[in-house]
């Protein structure tokens, strides 16, 4: 049961980050933020896909010996696209001055956040997974 | 070609394969991580200048031109990277249709990166260098930067994926 306050800690920072998020949101009223809270929940999902569809053709075929194959490598390359457009997104707006600096700021730090929380739990959550099996 | 298990009468067999084998493990999804981030960076920087050119007011506006080297370099990157390697290093015996196809694809797709590249930079000088509108020229710079990179992103991405067991091949390459 020592996992029980991991996962409390990480549903405290996720709330952390979606917080931060929304005030940079709330405080200007101005929603375009809420696109990079999009992105970072986005991102694993590509990763997750690709490794599945890997898994499922068997290792002899598809696999090679560290584990990789195109397809996962597909996967991350879309889930590394994803996350450095998390990063992009909120510094071009204030670029372009749709949105101020301090929102970009508060929005980069709820989605990294929000990432982390995300990519935290999926490893705690595998790792679990092994043990059981 | 040596072969890493060959033994060796020095103590440090080759130095230049110790960052190979740090890598060995996780070399190919960092190096696919960093081209994904190359590429991404890339195209935001484009995209920038996109959106900075139609919302500065009297900014030069940017059109299909600027646009279309990078959509060049791109595909030209998606045909390079599909292309199944084991098929480029079989022997070049006299008839080997495959390997000769591949190759021809190779070059297309390198044709495309590279034709992309002095496409940005051409339209970085005749359409902002030589009208010198002071500001501007980052416009046509973001499209230079952008198909560097994603040139760059290509070769990473090549490295990383045929790094298998040997270093030896990219460096060759």
């Amino acid at each position: 049961m020592a996992g029980l306050k991991s996962i409390i800690g990480l549903a405290f920072v996720l709330a952390i980050g979606f917080l931060f998020v929304i005030l940079s949101c709330a405080l200007y009223n101005n929603w375009w933020p809420l696109l990079v809270v999009a992105t970072y929940v986005l991102a694993p999902l590509p990763n997750e896909i690709f490794g599945r569809c890997s898994e499922e053709h068997g290792s002899e075929l598809w696999n090679d010996d560290d584990n990789s194959s195109s397809f996962t490598d597909a996967g991350r390359f879309i889930t590394g696209i994803l996350i450095v457009t998390g990063f992009c997104l909120p510094f071009v707006l204030a670029h372009a001055e749709v949105i101020t600096v301090p929102a970009m700021i508060m929005s980069i730090i709820g989605g990294v956040l929000v990432y982390g929380t995300i990519i935290a739990y999926t490893h705690f959550f595998s790792r679990e997974q092994d043990i059981s099996v | 070609m040596y072969s890493n298990d060959e033994p060796s009468v020095f103590v440090c067999a080759n130095p230049f394969n110790i960052p190979a084998r740090l890598l060995s493990g996780k070399g190919r999804q960092l190096g696919v991580y960093t081209s994904s981030a190359m590429i991404a960076c890339g195209w935001w920087c484009f995209l920038d200048a996109v959106i900075q050119s139609s919302s500065v007011v009297g900014a030069t506006p940017m059109g299909f031109e600027d646009w279309f080297s990078g959509i060049l370099t791109t595909f030209g990157m998606i045909v390079v990277n599909m292309i199944d390697k084991s098929r480029l290093y079989g022997e070049a015996s006299q008839y080997d249709s495959v390997a000769w196809k591949a190759r021809l694809f190779l070059f297309m797709g390198f044709a495309l990166m590279a034709g992309g590249l002095a496409g940005s930079i051409c339209t970085l000088i005749l359409k902002y260098v030589i009208h010198l509108d002071s500001t501007d020229i980052y416009f046509g710079v973001a499209g230079v930067i952008q198909n560097s990179l994603i040139m760059l992103s290509a070769m990473v991405l090549w490295m990383a994926q045929s790094a298998q067991g040997e270093f030896v091949y990219n460096v060759q390459l």
